[in-house]
């Protein structure tokens, strides 16, 4: 390895250094406006900094998206604006990925008690018997499928050169746990329904258009969690199915993807 | 005589005076309406004395009629029954048998209708739908399209249109193939689906398709000819085999529409309405409130000769509601009764300093006089007092939605900071936290928790094919017995000397490894009978060969007098290689 690569690797693990750096001093400075509003003695200066802090939580978003503190941070932020079907959105967000969060479960409760909805998720013995796949978040699953992948390689390759029946057990239980794991991450990325959440009150249209008649005339409130089965071709317009059991279609712009 | 006929007045004055109803009639004047030329017809409404007549309110197929009155008649001079003639006309056709629709008016604000009647236009030209010929087994068919649209007049983005294809055939054709451009109403957004109606006219099968649509953009819209084609045939009746007789084929031209653009710099007030309305608001609920109660206002956009489905609620983002009146976030449905389309919006006063719900501005566009009318509704005072502790709230819906919170909503940049509330409300202490606060936490990701370990499945399933065809190369190799040279063989065979079992094969063994190697045989998987006669070989030959018989003829052998003459002898191999 001559000495050009090793100062472009340096310089490029600097830049890296860098980066992730100007991100924690982003969050850092978010977190302390969020502070600084929660402490406000006024309603304009709790907007003020609130404000402040979503912004700056926006902009670490947009670079680190992905992260179930950052989205619950988010999620407060609109909370405290009011914003609740948006809190909503941002909760279930941060639930995904911090799944075993009680912290997060609590706020997403409480903000939607504040827009009378009653979304409490009963759990049925699927949810009991398969409790990994939902208490355990995508990203953990799928660290845990290389973690156990590469087990599965190792005690492998040791019974190819010295087959034991010890050995042998430990491959056969390590197998089954992986596979139980692919089933898992197979079924999130492939089965398991798109969700989302309505963040502006709409109505649900028999078909894409607000030319067409309505479903029914009780609005959908903002911060339902609806099941996506559609879409138009351009993205428009969505084919949901709505808590009351009803299906029918509503504008892209007024719904969220978890 | 006379008696007979007073009575018989008299019996229909009382008829005519217990009619408690309207009847409306509709007629075509002349039996012999000459081609293409409006054709005149008479409205007649039998209706009570004190209720009136809304002249503007005629319609036919939906679309306005325009007439002229004549004359009232009343029955009798004290009776209340009276009858209105009105004079109309509609455009001119070829001629043929046509059918005059339902005429609708509305008499102190209720509807009635005529009755559907038929009218001939006869005379002049060659009908351009021919006469009926008697329908004899070889009646061949005859087909023929008709495109027409059917819109106002200039025509501007948000009005409707309806397109109409008429279909007139004669005999049983079967359709190949059509192109009907106006259905697809390229360029035009289409209101609901196509209607379509089956009629007879003049001896004609029409087949009639209506849409509705809705212009959408500013522009000339071409609609190439249309065309039908089909075959006409006869079916017989017993076989129901089809005898296709001759083609044919419908055209229509091609048609275009002019949309006309609406004069820019529209108010921020315009919602799209375009025709002629009047507005006004209402209080629904009491005027006096505590803030944060809902006060529920009724903003009613009236028409009459304007669509009202497509009339969306006047923006409320107006001075003197923004900051001073929160809304719900539940969209305000209008809903639309007979010429009226009302909408009910609530609103919660802020605080005690809000006194008036302001005056709200809608904006339309007038197509006749081509401009943009704002009109004002009056404002509506109310009381606000300061809410009572223990005084219970709505639970309200949240604020209307943001945009994406990725891209910055504009109510949230920092530069806009801060409510647009009265100073009263800015000073006024925020309420109490009521979820814990962020915690302290950093990035916590998973450096495998992507979609990217799963490149380790087939890196893993290469490693072990790898290591398993690797162990059975060594195998394999393991495998392969080493060939052993003469000396080893020859140790191996004194070492065995007390088992002849043994001996006597590895003796054997030794002496053809020897001979191999010497160069004097090419393989030393042979036998010793194969061996040559000459030379050592053939000594080796013999030598083995006389063990060999004695062995298996049962004569006893000294292994020690065997070893010394095997000894000599491969020394004499040995000897011999030396050289």
């Amino acid at each position: 390895m001559n000495v050009r690569h090793c100062f472009i690797s340096f310089i490029f693990i600097c830049l890296l250094s860098i980066s992730a750096y100007a991100e924690e001093s982003t969050w850092k400075q978010a977190d302390e406006a969020y502070r600084a509003g929660e402490k406000a003695t006024t309603i304009a200066e709790r907007t003020e900094d609130f404000n402040k802090a979503l912004t700056l939580y926006a902009q670490v978003e947009q670079k680190y998206d992905g992260n179930g503190m950052l989205y619950f941070n988010i999620g407060n932020s609109y909370f405290q604006l009011g914003e609740y079907s948006w809190a909503i959105l941002y909760y279930y967000r941060a639930l995904a990925l911090n799944p075993r969060d009680v912290l997060i479960e609590s706020n997403l409760q409480a903000a939607q008690r504040k827009l009378g909805l009653n979304d409490i998720e009963k759990k049925s013995v699927f949810d009991w018997l398969f409790f990994f796949h939902t208490k355990f978040s995508l990203p953990e699953r799928l660290n845990a499928l290389f973690i156990l992948g590469l087990l599965l390689l190792i005690f492998t390759s040791f019974y190819i050169w010295n087959p034991q029946r010890w050995v042998m057990r430990v491959i056969i239980l390590s197998a089954c746990l992986w596979l139980i794991t692919l089933l898992s991450v197979g079924y999130s990325r492939y089965f398991s329904p798109l969700e989302g959440i309505v963040v502006k009150p709409t109505v649900l249209y028999r078909d894409a258009g607000e030319q067409y008649p309505k479903v029914s005339d009780q609005p959908i409130l903002s911060g339902s969690k609806l099941q996506v089965l559609d879409s138009t071709p351009e993205g428009k317009w969505l084919k949901v199915h709505s808590p009351q059991g009803e299906i029918g279609y509503l504008s892209a712009s007024s719904f969220r993807i978890i | 005589m006379f008696r007979i006929f007073l009575s018989f007045l008299l019996l229909v004055g009382s008829s005519l005076h217990a009619l408690a109803d309207v009847q409306v009639t509709a007629g075509i004047e002349a039996t012999n309406n000459p081609p293409n030329s409006p054709v005149e017809g008479t409205i007649t409404i039998t209706h009570n004395l004190n209720k009136s007549v809304d002249k503007n309110s005629f319609r036919m197929e939906g679309m306005p009629l325009t007439t002229d009155f004549i004359k009232d008649v009343r029955i009798s001079p004290t009776g209340p029954v009276v009858i209105s003639f009105y004079h109309f006309q509609i455009p001119g056709k070829d001629p043929g048998l046509y059918m005059l629709p339902e005429i609708s008016v509305k008499v102190e604000g209720e509807t009635y209708k005529s009755i559907a009647t038929t009218y001939e236009v006869s005379g002049g030209a060659p009908s351009a739908i021919p006469q009926v010929a008697a329908r004899t087994s070889a009646t061949r068919g005859a087909l023929k399209l008709e495109a027409l649209v059917d819109n106002p007049q200039p025509f501007y983005p948000g009005q409707h249109a309806l397109f109409t294809y008429r279909f007139y055939f004669q005999g049983d054709i079967a359709l190949t193939a059509e192109a009907l451009p106006l259905l697809d109403a390229k360029g035009f957004e289409k209101v609901g689906d196509k209607v379509i109606n089956d009629s007879q006219e003049g001896g004609w099968s029409v087949q009639t398709i209506n849409q509705e649509v809705k212009a959408v953009s500013p522009g000339q819209f071409v609609f190439p000819q249309s065309t039908a084609e089909g075959y006409s045939y006869q079916e017989n009746p017993i076989t129901k085999k089809r005898t296709y007789l001759e083609k044919l084929q419908g055209t229509a031209d091609a048609i275009t529409i002019n949309v006309s653009a609406l004069p820019a710099n529209p108010p921020s007030t315009f919602t799209g309405a375009i025709g002629s309305y009047t507005f006004q608001t209402s209080l629904l609920s009491p005027p006096n409130v505590s803030v944060e109660d809902k006060v529920t206002l009724a903003i009613d956009i009236s028409s009459n000769d304007s669509m009202l489905q497509n009339v969306n609620l006047p923006s409320l983002n107006q001075p003197g509601i923004k900051g001073l009146f929160r809304m719900s976030s539940l969209p305000p449905s209008g809903t639309v009764q007979g010429d009226t389309k009302r909408f009910f919006v609530d609103l919660y006063p802020l605080s005690t300093s809000t006194t008036q719900i302001p005056s709200l501005a809608f904006t339309y566009f007038d197509p006749i006089a081509s401009k943009y009318v704002t009109l004002q509704s009056n404002p509506i005072t109310i009381g606000v007092t300061t809410r009572k502790e223990g005084q219970k709230t709505e639970v309200q819906p949240a604020l209307p939605a943001m945009p994406q919170p990725t891209q910055m909503p504009p109510e949230k940049q920092p530069t806009t900071i801060g409510p647009t509330t009265s100073p009263r409300v800015e000073m006024t202490a925020p309420e109490e936290i009521e979820i814990p606060g962020n915690p302290e936490k950093g990035f916590n990701n998973y450096w495998f928790g992507t979609w990217w370990g799963l490149y380790l499945i087939p890196l893993a399933v290469i490693l072990l094919l790898l290591q398993v065809y690797f162990i059975n190369y060594l195998q394999k190799k393991r495998a392969i017995i080493p060939i052993k040279n003469s000396e080893v063989l020859w140790n191996e065979a004194l070492s065995n000397s007390s088992d002849p079992e043994r001996f006597y094969p590895l003796l054997t063994k030794a002496f053809l490894v020897r001979l191999k190697e010497n160069g004097t045989i090419s393989s030393a998987e042979i036998t010793p009978e194969s061996l040559p006669s000459d030379g050592t070989a053939g000594k080796v030959k013999n030598f083995l060969s006389d063990i060999q018989e004695k062995r298996f003829t049962g004569t006893p052998l000294e292994i020690s007098s065997v070893i010394k003459e095997a000894s000599v002898l491969f020394q004499e191999l040995k000897n011999e290689r030396s050289l």
